[in-house]
């Protein structure tokens, strides 16, 4: 088993003994969905018109409150520092990282959000397309957050700090997300918004785990 | 007068003059203070050696 | 070519000297041309058949809002460079253009504000052009509050340049995406908002405006710089030279 599957495992092991740090994304993501309703009205027709900004920005919001946790405890713990001196490519580690942090934080809201899709009056197949959406946007969304954790890594008090590094970087995800989510529920052909989507995941992907590392080494030494 | 009110839009294309203006100043004010305060910052510095 | 003439400028004290030598020759034409542009703006330029006499903000709007975008590009290709060459002079660059960049963008907005209020009726409108200038001076905001929050200075740099250099790739594809949810929503606003070709005798002055700001911005920053380098290299022998032959 070579490093990256190591790592790979023990980062979701990890993760899985602090189930409570997952929660906190869970619980606002399925909040914030539900609160709009409560205060703004819930008849279907919209309903419909803000499923997509609301899911969209529900997951904005429940990776903004745990962001901290991609990169904090494994600085505190000092196994940042292992990786950061090891001789492997710290780009490649970063991306396994990014990679366990996305499957254990992000794939529970792709459960989630299919509940959240019929409490919206969404019917069919029409759920299976938000999920895709949450699937593919949340992925990019990842991959900034990482970003902006890794250059506060080092702030004492980086909450005004994340926010402003994160909005500007992820509205076209929100965007174009949110135009997924209306065109599948309006019945209409979705290939463009999910182009663009999948395009934005390959793009943070590939450039993503390469600019954390750098902020990375910066932030550390 | 026209010049002043602009055909009834004076107070908006005087407001844009205006705050255009103040921003400039305020920019070139405070670089010529942050140099001299730096100035000052290093002449301090060489006399405490 | 002889490289080593523009390599040595990337020495602090020879840039230093460059900068304050420099300033003069970019504001004295900056101011001139800024007066010139507003008195062929505010006064000889005829008024507009549509908009009246309001069009005159275009002369402030324009010329802010196109310097901010340079500017920010600057911004990053200084940032690009202190990354690769780790050079502490592009760094002092980089950092010395963000508030007068970050100030260009909020008078964009608010002229850009004061024109929409009395022709269309709101001071906002959501289109792609002032949505990506809102976004362009939190984008700024963002670098300035990095280099304030992180106490080693080259720590800093390093972390806000990474910003800039990300926030520059961002910015046509946060544009364009604006553009086209427009597109798709407020047809009705694309003729209003969409820029009205301009004859001659209202063009000079915009364009006169435009190298006027550009020029006077380069003097400021000039200062800026020089003030940045210098409190970077308070310790250095040079420093120490330059000071006692001010006195």
């Amino acid at each position: 088993m070579n490093i990256y599957q190591q790592l790979f495992l023990r980062d979701l092991k990890v993760s899985m003994k602090r189930w409570s740090d997952l929660l906190t994304g869970i619980i606002m993501f399925i909040l914030v969905a539900f609160i709009f309703p409560l205060i703004a009205g819930s008849d279907q027709d919209f309903m419909h018109r803000i499923i997509g900004p609301v899911i969209l920005l529900s997951s904005l919001l429940a990776s903004l409150i745990s962001m901290q946790n991609i990169f904090k405890p494994d600085l505190n713990n000092g196994s940042l520092e292992q990786l950061v001196l090891s001789t492997h490519s710290l780009s490649g580690l970063v991306f396994i990282k990014i990679l366990s942090y996305w499957i254990s934080s992000s794939l529970p809201l792709v459960v989630v959000s299919s509940l959240i899709a019929s409490a919206y009056y969404v019917t069919g197949i029409d759920i299976a397309k938000v999920m895709l959406t949450v699937l593919l946007a949340t992925t990019t969304l990842v991959n900034i957050n990482s970003l902006a954790a890794a250059l506060t890594l080092g702030v004492r008090y980086p909450g005004a700090l994340m926010t402003l590094i994160l909005f500007p970087l992820s509205l076209p995800i929100l965007m174009f997300g949110s135009k997924a989510i209306e065109y599948s529920i309006l019945g209409m052909d979705i290939s463009g918004p999910f182009y663009f989507l999948t395009g934005m995941m390959l793009l943070s992907f590939s450039l993503g785990p390469i600019a954390t590392a750098f902020a990375i080494r910066i932030s550390i030494d | 007068m026209d010049m002043l009110s602009m055909g009834d839009y004076g107070f908006f294309v005087w407001s844009s003059f205006l705050i255009s203006f103040l921003v400039f100043l305020i920019n070139y004010i405070s670089a010529q203070r942050q140099f001299t305060s730096v100035l000052n910052e290093v002449k301090s510095h060489n006399e405490n050696e | 070519m002889n490289l080593k003439q523009i390599y040595k400028y990337g020495s602090p004290p020879n840039y230093f000297k460059l900068s304050l030598k420099a300033e003069n020759w970019f504001l004295i034409p900056g101011i001139l041309l800024i007066i010139v542009g507003c008195l062929g703006g505010l006064f000889i330029a005829p008024p507009d058949y549509q908009m009246g006499h309001a069009f005159r903000i275009i002369y402030f709007h324009v010329p802010s809002a196109y310097l901010s975008m340079s500017a920010y590009a600057y911004m990053a290709g200084a940032a690009l460079v202190g990354i690769v060459w780790r050079s502490n002079v592009a760094f002092s660059v980089a950092k010395s253009i963000a508030p007068f960049g970050a100030s260009l963008t909020f008078l964009a907005l608010v002229t850009g504000m004061l024109w929409g209020k009395p022709m269309w009726g709101t001071a906002w409108v959501w289109d792609a052009r002032l949505t990506s200038q809102f976004i362009l001076l939190l984008l700024y905001l963002g670098y300035i509050l990095l280099h304030l929050s992180i106490r080693e200075q080259r720590k800093a740099d390093l972390a806000a340049s990474i910003l800039a250099l990300t926030g520059v790739i961002n910015l046509p594809i946060i544009h364009y995406s604006v553009v086209w949810w427009n597109t798709l929503h407020q047809a009705s606003t694309i003729s209003k908002l969409s820029s009205p070709s301009i004859t001659g005798d209202m063009l000079w002055p915009l364009l006169v405006m435009i190298f006027g700001y550009g020029f006077f911005f380069w003097g400021v920053i000039c200062r800026v710089v020089a003030s940045e380098i210098l409190k970077r290299e308070k310790r250095s022998k040079w420093a120490k030279q330059y000071i006692k032959e001010l006195q």
